[in-house]
């Protein structure tokens, strides 16, 4: 922790003297000899006596309000307009992927809640699929159907922490304390049917925890029978007001090139032209039975990004009352073995997830543990797409884009 | 769309690519397994070809040095491009092995997103990260060994002292 020693003021100041207090020698001014270096990773202006100002290097972070997590993105300036950025992230790495490796195929739930801590029911049902897939294991129906149910309330209460903190960041405060009363019911819900309110530990391979309770179901359904309210409430809050869609856009655009050769998926995709969804191209569970929309854009600026995901949690409504209203009976968990051993092979679970497609990519080898263990994390690709779109922006826009994709850092870092 | 081994074959076969072999998994369908020199040569024909895999979706490794009866000391780094077609709606993967601390060529011209997850797999296997525009570690610090690799511990010597 010698980093530590270092005089901190240089930390919150500005100057590119600053080589981060965990001593990656990261902002070093040295660029790597005979690469071509992109210009959005490029350290130093092209010729700094040409900027119109004096140059300048700001630290975005790690603490700053507007990453939702530890992002530290380093931006330099000119003025207001931001000339190159950088994200450098691992505050969060605590293994994920090597603690797996040495817990039984039943217990990994928990480390795939730490992962994406904001959506975990779907990192939870990645790795369920993949172990379904390699172990053969028939899951029954309604536990399908409690998967799905649980994972949308999931992705509605992360969608409502993604959109009010959004209208925060472009100084709209009023939206997130409406929108948090609208979470609180749905983790309500998530708390009386898992047990918890952030880490569930609830989809296991085989099945879910628990069923779900009459108190939880009746609880939802009075949710349900005012959301599409409470949805017009927020639109008119926060959506309406032309102060707040002049803030939004045209700024932070991802053409459908980037998109495409970046590898967006879920919503940064859709608004960028990419139509695909997992739970309609790909169908798991009981999505092939249900009737519902996906909603694309082709602008791919952080306008249509909303509008993606606003018509989605529209979408989301309607599934979780079609999910209530034909849940079929039977048991929650198929019968499985007190120790489950997985024959030798890889196998790949995939779900639509609430940023976009997560992955759980399994080895085994014929052992009560896994081999190896690749959790598939769309923010990371999202993220080296905002540090593409970042150069030329204006500072405050920076703050509204990055918000826009929903960064997630428990799930870069693992 | 069910992607048969001929449609792959004759997209290869097309652009003149030598691979070693292409395999049906049970579980994973097509898998491409390639030496690295040619790993660039079959992305791109890949994603040029009939097919148009146009995204690539996961790159990522893994160390097969104790892999049960496929144990594989003299190649054991095991490194997957997942790729994917919108167009057909299917999935293929390109493996290919690399020995420990080896040199990996970056693919970051023929595939963009490649950018942090090849630096992510660079520093938890060891490899040497060649080609890349911006070749440092991601996620952990330089007195991090490589924690993905078997001969790795999960619990270091301090820790088991201390319990």
């Amino acid at each position: 922790m010698e980093s530590l020693d270092q005089d901190l003021k240089s930390f919150t100041l500005t100057q590119d003297q600053f080589v981060g207090y965990d001593n990656q020698g990261w902002l070093s001014l040295e660029e790597p000899e005979g690469i071509p270096v992109p210009r959005n990773l490029r350290r130093i202006a092209d010729d700094p006596n040409k900027m119109s100002t004096e140059h300048f290097i700001l630290n975005l972070g790690p603490c700053h309000p507007s990453t939702h997590g530890v992002l530290r993105e380093v931006v330099e300036l000119d003025g207001e307009n931001i000339k190159s950025s950088e994200a450098h992230v691992g505050y969060l790495h605590r293994g994920i992927e090597k603690l797996c490796e040495n817990s039984p195929w039943t217990h990994l739930a928990p480390y795939m809640d730490r992962a994406d801590y904001a959506g975990g029911i779907y990192s939870e049902t990645a790795l369920a699929h993949a172990v379904e897939e390699l172990g053969e294991i028939e899951v029954p129906d309604r536990a399908h159907w409690l998967r799905a149910l649980m994972g949308e309330v999931n992705r509605m209460a992360s969608h409502f922490l993604w959109l009010g903190p959004l209208g925060l960041d472009s100084g709209a405060m009023a939206p997130f304390l409406y929108m948090i009363w609208d979470r609180e019911t749905l983790l309500e819900v998530l708390e009386s049917v898992t047990g918890g309110r952030l880490m569930f530990n609830y989809v296991r391979p085989g099945g879910v925890l628990n069923d779900i309770t009459p108190d939880a179901e009746a609880k939802l359904r009075k949710w349900l029978d005012i959301a599409d309210d409470r949805m017009q409430e927020h639109w008119d809050v926060l959506m309406a007001s032309e102060l707040f869609q002049q803030r939004v856009k045209g700024i932070g655009v991802v053409s459908h090139e980037m998109a495409m050769s970046m590898g967006a998926t879920g919503f940064v995709g859709r608004a960028s032209g990419i139509d695909w969804d997992l739970r309609r191209d790909r169908p798991y569970g009981p999505y092939s039975q249900l009737d519902f929309n996906v909603a694309t854009a082709t602008e791919g600026d952080i306008w249509a990004r909303i509008m993606v995901r606003y018509d989605e949690m529209l979408n989301s409504i309607n599934i979780m009352r079609q999910l209530l209203d034909g849940m079929p009976e039977g048991p929650h968990m198929a019968k499985m073995p007190r120790v489950l051993r997985l024959p030798k092979g890889e196998a790949y679970g995939l779900v639509e997830g609430c940023r976009g497609e997560i992955g759980a990519h399994i080895y085994s080898d014929g052992g009560t543990t896994p081999y190896r263990v690749r959790y598939r994390p769309p923010i990371q690709y999202h993220l080296a797409i905002a540090d593409t779109v970042l150069p030329g922006q204006m500072l405050a826009d920076a703050i509204v884009s990055l918000a826009s994709f929903d960064f997630c850092f428990g799930e870069v870092d693992r | 769309m069910k992607l048969e081994k001929t449609h792959v074959n004759s997209v290869l076969d097309a652009a003149h690519v030598s691979v070693k072999s292409v395999n049906e998994d049970a579980h994973l369908g097509i898998v491409i397994r390639v030496e690295p020199d040619d790993v660039r040569a079959t992305l791109s024909a890949l994603r040029d070809g009939e097919l148009k895999f146009e995204m690539l979706i996961d790159t990522f490794g893994a160390d097969l040095s104790v892999y049960g009866d496929d144990a594989d000391t003299e190649t054991p780094i095991e490194v997957t491009y997942h790729l994917r077609s919108f167009v057909n709606d299917c999935d293929v993967r390109v493996k290919m092995r690399l020995p420990f601390e080896g040199v990996y060529h970056s693919v970051i011209d023929i595939f963009t997103s490649v950018l942090l997850p090849e630096r992510e797999l660079c520093e938890m296997f060891g490899l040497y990260l060649e080609d890349h525009p911006n070749p440092k570690r991601l996620i952990t610090n330089p007195k991090f060994t490589t924690p993905l690799l078997k001969s790795v511990p999960i619990r270091g010597k301090e820790e088991v002292w201390n319990r």
